[in-house]
């Protein structure tokens, strides 16, 4: 992973000073909380219904064992002894006394680690497939540009007060596990003809309340490009992009109302304009970059039977079939540990937890973690040998449920019970959602499926996108669920459909059970999954049972 | 009388830079260009302009960084100066983005004392460009 330089540190360094400073003029009340709120939003400070919340930057979900540790000690001595992991591949912390703030972004500090730019009108941390540098289908580690561009976009002097925040996401392979067609920029490394490897680039994707697909805005830019291209992307944004309406002001709306094909013309005059004058980029750094993301010494690991050990233990063989994937090197596989205990709040580990996962990845994981976008931690490189152990420990953790990719690997925004926006509760609704199928035991029956809600229209928890997707709304002060069936947020890119009016909070996990008792009744067999079944009948057949049954 | 586009443009306040406070002193003639027009059709327009009036309506109100960059990039050599909204921690904003220096009124001045200037204007220099490009 990528190793701070002087540059880096110092630049942290002063930051945490300066959030220090400004800070003690918003205690001592010479700044109003209105004039002290930008501010703090640069430095990733959140103020939600109960208290400060801060988020912390994980670029692209890349941890090291001293870091987790570290995570584990703010967690125990400045929140209340656990930490949220977030879709931004980011942790969050819920409950921060602004007075012990600038003590934890000290802390962070230590470790190379900060909160500047998860919040605000600015670029935000860049993410990136949770499964880099490990994947068999890579055809680049997406991680080297995501580093260059968390440079690029760090403190860049003229996008730091943009219309809205920008997301951007990076995928280094065809399948794409970063949902690169849902943000402001997705970055997809492909090869050309020639077997040069760039850019493709999707521009004006999101979700919020109006989910749209992102275009294609080029179809290879080459590597020495990239940055300059991105410019031209961010001026035009910048000097066009909607400030009237806060609901109006991303990306994709200027898109949808210039149409792509303007836009692209005044991005690419603009290109061809700095392009003439701009500087190329360092090959010290590129180097740098390129060692530092080099794949770990793979240790020459002696052979292991996966298969027979899973033929001795029932329980080892389901959380194996569900939580190891395949690595690039035969010997190696990637877990993933689950943070969807069924009945826990999605994404949330306490410090224990974070300290065990911490320590796994030391001895037996080359050092290093992930956290992925569907709020699970991943150990990239995992020597076969060691699944047993590791699987063992994470049993006495609490932390080996055997559910990856079922349905109780839910994604679920905060909602009303932290934040300020929402309109509902969404992690209760997660909760009893994995209660309910763990009491039927079906789930390993009903296979595949990303159950994803939000507890506002803003989206968070990526509703839009989930196989069944579940919005929270506030009806004349009651809430109010609406579902959507066949969101996709893979290189297939669909968005949900919406099944009809929504369901109170008492009925809705009734809702989601006709639904689901539906698909396994009427599949054709458990190799149809529920998204490809529903891409079959369509809408129609769950409406039915939704409403008519 | 300088030669200005438009009355509405401010002749007086506090002229900070990274030295600090001084009355400001207009080079003639003076342009302001408004976040709305495109740097793109103004060449001819700034030629022989002394100076440049970049007005910024709120501090959230980033265009003006961009219109800067973008008079900088097509060549403009005189004077840039940012006028209105901005507050102190934004100067290096500023500066990075082609401005030579921030107009402010007296209030402004009051509210945000040179002190607070300075220390943003130390980090002018601290910018991820060295490290990224060759
Ligand atoms: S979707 Fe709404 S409720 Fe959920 S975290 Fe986002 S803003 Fe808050």
């Amino acid at each position: 992973m990528y190793h701070y330089q002087d540059f880096d540190r110092d630049f942290v360094k002063d930051r945490v000073s300066e959030f220090r400073t400004i800070t003690q003029r918003r205690i001592d009340g010479v700044l109003s909380e209105d004039e002290y709120k930008p501010f703090r939003l640069q430095n990733g400070l959140y103020l939600q219904l109960h208290a400060y919340m801060l988020q912390v930057a994980i670029p692209y979900g890349t941890l090291s064992s001293r870091q987790m540790h570290k995570l584990a000690d703010i967690a125990e001595r400045w929140d209340k002894g656990y930490g949220h992991f977030t879709t931004r591949q980011n942790i969050q912390f819920n409950w921060m006394k602004l007075a012990d703030v600038g003590d934890v972004l000290e802390a962070l500090s230590e470790v190379d680690m900060h909160a500047i730019q998860t919040s605000g009108n600015c670029i935000r941390n860049v993410t990136a497939d949770h499964f880099a540098g490990c994947a068999p289908d890579e055809i680049e580690d997406p991680r080297m540009v995501a580093e260059l561009l968390r440079q690029w976009s760090t403190a860049h002097p003229e996008f730091a007060f943009l219309p809205r925040k920008f997301k951007i996401a990076v995928s280094g392979a065809p399948n794409d596990r970063a949902v690169i067609a849902f943000h402001d920029i997705g970055i997809q490394i492909v090869q050309n003809r020639d077997g040069e490897t760039g850019y493709r680039i999707l521009i004006g994707g999101g979700l919020g309340r109006t989910p749209l697909i992102g275009q294609e805005l080029s179809a290879f830019v080459p590597k020495a490009d990239l940055l300059c291209y991105l410019e031209a992307v961010m001026h035009i944004y910048n000097r066009y992009g909607r400030r009237d309406n806060k609901y109006k002001a991303r990306i994709k709306i200027l898109v949808q109302e210039n149409g792509l094909a303007q836009t692209k013309a005044q991005i690419d005059a603009y290109f061809a304009q700095i392009k003439k004058t701009h500087r190329p980029l360092s090959e010290t750094l590129l180097r740098k970059i390129k060692d530092d993301f080099a794949l770990p010494n793979l240790s020459k690991a002696s052979a292991f039977d996966l298969e027979a050990q899973m033929a001795l233990s029932p329980a080892f063989a389901r959380w194996a079939g569900q939580s190891v994937h395949a690595h690039r090197d035969e010997n190696h596989v990637s877990i993933t540990i689950s943070l969807k205990k069924q009945g826990a709040t999605p994404g949330d580990a306490s410090t224990a937890q974070m300290r065990v996962m911490a320590e796994l990845a030391k001895a037996y994981a080359y050092d290093e973690l992930r956290v992925s976008h569907e709020q699970n931690i991943i150990l990239p490189h995992v020597p076969k040998e060691h699944l047993l152990a590791i699987y063992q420990a994470l049993q006495e953790a609490d932390l080996a449920a055997a559910n990856i990719g079922l349905v109780s690997d839910i994604i679920a925004c905060p909602g009303l019970d932290y934040c300020s926006l929402a309109t509902a509760r969404s992690i209760t609704i997660a909760q009893q959602i994995a209660t309910h199928f763990e009491g039927l035991k079906t789930e390993y029956d009903i296979g595949p499926m990303k159950i994803k809600i939000s507890g506002c229209i803003n989206a968070c928890g990526h509703h839009h996108v989930g196989h069944i997707g579940i919005l929270g709304l506030d009806r004349a002060g009651v809430e109010n669920y609406q579902i959507t069936i066949g969101g996709d947020g893979t290189q297939d890119a669909a968005i949900g459909e919406r099944t009809g009016p929504g369901f109170s909070y008492e009925q809705i996990i009734g809702a989601i059970d006709r639904i689901i008792a539906h698909y396994l009744a009427k599949r054709t067999g458990k190799d149809e999954s529920f998204l490809a079944y529903y891409k079959r009948v369509g809408i129609t057949p769950f409406k039915e049972v939704l409403y008519h049954a | 009388m300088p030669d200005v586009n438009s009355t509405s443009i401010n002749l007086t306040g506090i002229y900070v830079t990274d030295n600090g406070f001084a009355a400001y002193k207009a080079l003639t003639p003076i342009r302001a260009v408004t976040v709305e027009e495109a740097p793109e059709d103004l060449d001819e327009v700034l030629n022989g302009i002394a100076e440049v009036h970049i007005s910024f309506a709120s501090p959230a109100d980033g265009r003006g960084f961009s219109t800067a960059r973008c008079l900088r990039d097509r060549g403009y050599q005189g004077r840039v100066i940012a006028v209105g909204g901005l507050v102190c921690d934004q100067y290096r904003h500023a500066r990075q983005s082609g401005f030579d220096g921030v107009l402010i009124s007296q209030e402004q001045a009051a509210k945000m004392p040179e002190r607070h200037w300075l220390e943003q204007a130390n980090r002018v220099a601290v910018n991820y460009r060295a490290q990224i490009y060759a």
